[in-house]
Order: structure tokens, then sequence, then C-alpha cells
């Protein structure tokens, strides 16, 4: 990746739970940078540690251990001010367009929201124009969607909603939590090409969470396979797939249905499931380096 | 020709409404075959847990199943039997995993307790003879028998979901349906358990319905396949008819929209 400048870097993250004798990482010495029209997918299965990623990112959590930084500099606790620039250059899309839009307002109410609270600037008029040009960006039609309510929407419409929510504070990075997991394949594609699209067109830095490898590989220029906290392998997205080196990310890559393979054929990694969980999951600080932009953390009996 | 375990003819279904009725299933006909695993895929809304529900009587109002429509299970139509008949029929002839199955075990009773409350209610079995019968079947799903002592809380997911099966495997029932069974897990567990379903069915002979959206691992996993939309099954072939020359067009479309694995990737135009 030797590209502009990331936008946005975690050096070195942990973030711990439980007490000091029996401590749980969550995340474990993560690093990765998020630039500007690329990105960057994280997979892994739930428990993973992809969450937590997330919200470290979105200041849910503070690191335990390393930083974050922005532009370069780090984010310490810093002031309101700050907290509230960062917010409105990192912007999130969840996972369930169901629950993550407030049923009691209009399509108008949520998208004119973060307008006034981060460009007071604009009159009303202002702001109407802008909550159809965020509309209009979505491939939403405004005249019809927004007197809506949530409920009048598909999950698809609604993730819609929720994607011109994220752009209306105009972010620099957005970060998508497995936002097509709950819609209908033939939905998916919709939303996948909206966010390919976005990030063309203004430049967005994205980092797309998921556990669907197939999906990672249509929106992501790079990818990162993550198991109990830790990052195992990283890279560009087709090298990593098409020649993953570290045993877990071979165990994931077999079990994902794919119907090119019948089940009865199945890879030898499923013989060792117990043993590379458990391998993967010891803290591993060793980096090996597979090729230019591909690389992986080994399993410790590898050494 | 064997006589089918499943025989589905001509089942229409509709929600009533209060002003008007949607038809969710529409006039919808299949068979199959003992030992087979069937899989009905579809989209959300295209009436396919509609079916599994309807083929162990489990639908309720507003559900209601059109006359003229039969369902055949061993050649007795399952929507002419009484209560005694229907309760002999469950578990016995007919099992069903829910989507959510790992959450349908009783939070307060032991495993053991919910082996004995199924095997007690449908045969004359003795405490002890239902605790063999249980670690039998625990071992069936790879599960050490250890774990009869043990409340659900304490196990996982996947495992939860392992037990369910292993309980559907009870009686020994000729059809199991399964309604989207491993959509909550994680694929590495999911793989685990469909090949164990595979294995089973070779080894025990029964039937499977197996229901799901993700029909990259329905081609993995089924003999053949039914394609549902908007309560109509427009294409039935074996699996690798599905996935190499889909004949209906909504089959093609769904391929088309979605990312592939491996290989050249699909087209963006495909739907948007």
């Amino acid at each position: 990746m030797s590209q502009s400048a990331p936008i946005l870097a975690l050096d070195k993250v942990s973030k711990i739970f439980g007490g000091k004798d029996k401590p749980v990482y969550a995340a474990r010495d993560v690093s990765f940078a998020l630039h500007s029209g690329r990105t960057l997918a994280l997979v892994g299965e739930s428990g993973s540690g992809k969450t937590t990623a997330a919200r470290l990112i979105m200041r849910e959590y503070q690191p335990d251990q390393g930083q974050l930084l922005f532009r370069g500099a780090p984010l310490g606790k810093s002031d309101a001010q700050a907290v509230k620039a960062y917010r409105s250059s990192v912007q999130m899309v969840f996972q369930d367009p169901f629950s993550s839009l407030n049923p009691a307002h209009t399509i108008r109410y949520h998208l004119e929201r973060p307008l006034r609270l981060h460009q007071k600037g604009l009159n009303a008029a202002q702001r109407k124009a802008a909550v159809e040009e965020l509309l209009t960006r979505v491939k939403l039609d405004p005249a019809i969607v927004m007197p809506k309510y949530p409920h009048e929407l598909s999950g698809g419409q609604r993730q819609r909603i929720s994607i011109a929510r994220a752009l209306a504070v105009n972010p620099q990075v957005i970060v998508a939590d497995e936002p097509t997991s709950m819609l209908d394949v033939s939905v998916r594609l919709g939303i996948l090409n909206l966010l390919n699209d976005m990030k063309a067109e203004l430049g967005l830095a994205l980092l797309y969470i998921t556990h669907d490898i197939a999906t990672a590989r249509y929106v992501a220029e790079d990818i990162m396979v993550m198991y109990a906290g830790q990052i195992v392998e990283w890279g560009a997205t087709d090298s990593v797939l098409e020649n993953p080196q570290h045993p877990y990310t071979r165990l994931l890559l077999s079990a994902v249905p794919d119907p090119d393979r019948r089940f009865s054929e199945a890879g030898a990694e499923l013989d060792q499931v117990e043993t590379i969980r458990r391998q993967s999951a010891l803290p591993q600080s060793e980096i090996r380096q597979i090729s230019e932009n591909h690389f992986i953390r080994p399993m410790p009996e590898e050494r | 020709m064997t006589t089918p375990v499943l025989s589905v003819r001509n089942l229409t279904i509709d929600y009533i409404g209060a002003e008007k009725d949607f038809s969710a299933v529409k006039n919808v006909s299949f068979d199959i075959q003992p030992g087979e695993l069937f899989g009905l895929a579809g989209e959300s809304g295209c009436g396919k847990s509609t079916i599994a529900f309807a083929v162990s009587r489990l639908h309720r109002p507003p559900a209601l199943i059109r006359k003229g429509s039969q369902i055949l299970v061993d050649g007795r139509d399952v929507l002419t039997l009484n209560d005694e008949e229907l309760r002999s029929f469950r578990w016995r002839e007919v099992a069903m995993v829910f989507q959510s199955a790992m959450n349908s075990l009783n939070p307060v009773l032991t495993i053991e307790d919910q082996f004995y409350d199924v095997l007690r209610t449908h045969t004359d079995i003795t405490r002890a003879q239902a605790r063999e019968r249980a670690a039998e079947l625990l071992k069936l799903v790879d599960i050490s028998p250890d774990r009869l002592s043990a409340y659900p809380h304490q196990c996982s997911g996947g495992m939860r979901q392992r037990i369910v099966i292993a309980i559907c495997l009870a009686l020994n029932p000729k059809l199991l349906i399964m309604d989207e069974p491993t959509t909550a897990l994680d694929v590495v567990v999911q793989r685990e358990i469909l090949q164990r379903i595979d294995l089973l069915r070779k080894q025990l002979g029964f039937a499977v319905l197996f229901i799901t959206h993700d029909l990259s691992l329905m081609v993995q996993v089924s003999d053949r396949i039914g394609i549902m939309l908007e309560g109509n099954l427009v294409e039935v072939n074996d699996a690798q008819t599905i996935y190499r020359s889909p004949q209906h067009d909504y089959t093609k479309r769904l391929w088309a929209s979605m990312p592939k694995l491996h290989g050249a990737q699909i087209t963006r135009e495909a739907k948007s």
C-alpha cells in the first residue's frame, strides 16, 4: 500500500476486557490504515473482534494500548470540539437497517438532523435541498421518500437511508459493519455498488466489515482476516484469497459456501478445526511477509 | 418406483386479511424421495417457510391451506390427520429444525431431560433407556455424552443446534425439515453441521427438506433444488443444473447478483 498518506490509521491498538488476572483481548496489537478512494475489508467470524475494531474507530471504546492516528495526528482524549470534528469525518453504517432508524421520525428528519448538528449555517430551504441531494445520491426519489417513515421502506431502501445519513456530514471515512447481511441477495449488490460509487466519486476511505468473503472480494482492494482479536493475515484481496497462507484463513475459506465444490470434498483443514483455532488464538508478534502486499502472523507452532 | 417420502400436490396457502388475502404459496407441487436432500431456495417472503410449516401442520391462522391442496407423507395426507394422529405423526415421521433452533431448547431443563421429554411422549421408554438413547444420539452429532447433564446456556450456539438435530432424530423420522438451520451460525460451524447432516442422512436414510436463502450453500449440499419466487415454484432441477445451466430467468438473475469467491467476477449491471 504505497500510495497517499492514510486518512485514518490504527497503530498497535489493543482493547482488553476483564480483570488484570484474566484479561480478554477483544483486539490485540491491531494495526491497519485507511486510504482515500480505497476499501479495506475486515473479515472474520462472530467474536473475532471485527466490531470491536469498528467501535475503536468510532471512539465508543478507548484503546488500552496503542493509538489512533487521524491524518497522521494521534487522537487522544481530545476536547469536545475535536471529537465533533472527528465524528463528522468518520461515519458508520450499521448492520441492521430495521433498528438503526428511529421508527417515530420521517426520513426527512433523519437526514436533516446531522445537517442541523454539523452544518449550523444552513437555513431551512438549504437543508431541504441538501436532503434532496443526498437522497438523489443514494438513488432514491426525494419527493416520494422524504415524508415516509422507516417502516414504509424496504430493507434495501432503509440501508440507502443509512448511507445517505452517513454522507450528510461530508465524511472522509465510512465504516460499514455488515451493511448487507440482513438484506436479500438481489438487493445486496445494489448497496455494494452504491458504496463503491461513493468511494470513487467522493474519495471516501471505506472499512467494510463482513463475514461474507465473496462480497469482500467484490468491493475491497485490500483484505484483513481477523481471529480472536488478532489480524492473522492481510494484504491485496486477490493475493490473500487465491494464495492464503495462514491456516485459519484456509479454514475460513474452505468453509465459505462455494457452489463449485461439493461438501463431501472437505478440505484437510476441517479435520483440525480445534487445533487451528487454539493455535491461532495465541498472541503472535512476529510478522512474515509473503509478497509485496501480503502478510501473515504465523501460528506459533510454525516457527 | 418408490413412494416419495413427501409429495406436495397443488399446495395453495393464503394469509387471510381483513381487506384482501395474501397469496403466499401458489399451486406448488414437488416430491422428495427417500434419503434425498431437497433444497428450497428463495428470498424473504417467497413462501418457503410457509411450506415448511404446512408440511408439519404447524401453520396457524391467518394462514389457510386452500381446498385441493395435498401434502402426502409416505402416501398419507397430512392435512386430513386428526389431533391424535397428528401427535404421533410429528417427530416420528417428520421432525423440524427451526432457524433459531438453538434458542428453542428449554433453558431450565438439562439436555437429558429434553431428550426424555420427546422420547417419553412418543414411546414407552424408561428413564434409563432414554438416557442411553440420548447418549447414543449425542454421539451421532459428535457431542460427548457428558453433556447430558448440562443446561443449554452451557453449550455454544453450534452445539445447541446439533443437540436440536439429535433430538429431531430421536424417533428416526423419515423426513427432517430444516428451515435456515445455520443462518445464525458462523461459516465454519455451519459447514461442520451440514457435513454432519449429510453423513447422517446417508447413514440413517432419512430425507431432508432444506430451506435457505443461500443458494451457493444449497448447491453444495443438495441433491435437487426448487427455486421459489413470490409463492410460485419456478424451477426444480438437480443441484448442478441449477448452478451450471439454470433454466428460469429468476434463477439466472439470482446467480448474477451474487459476488463470486473465485474466478471471473459478476458484472455490476446485473441488478441494482
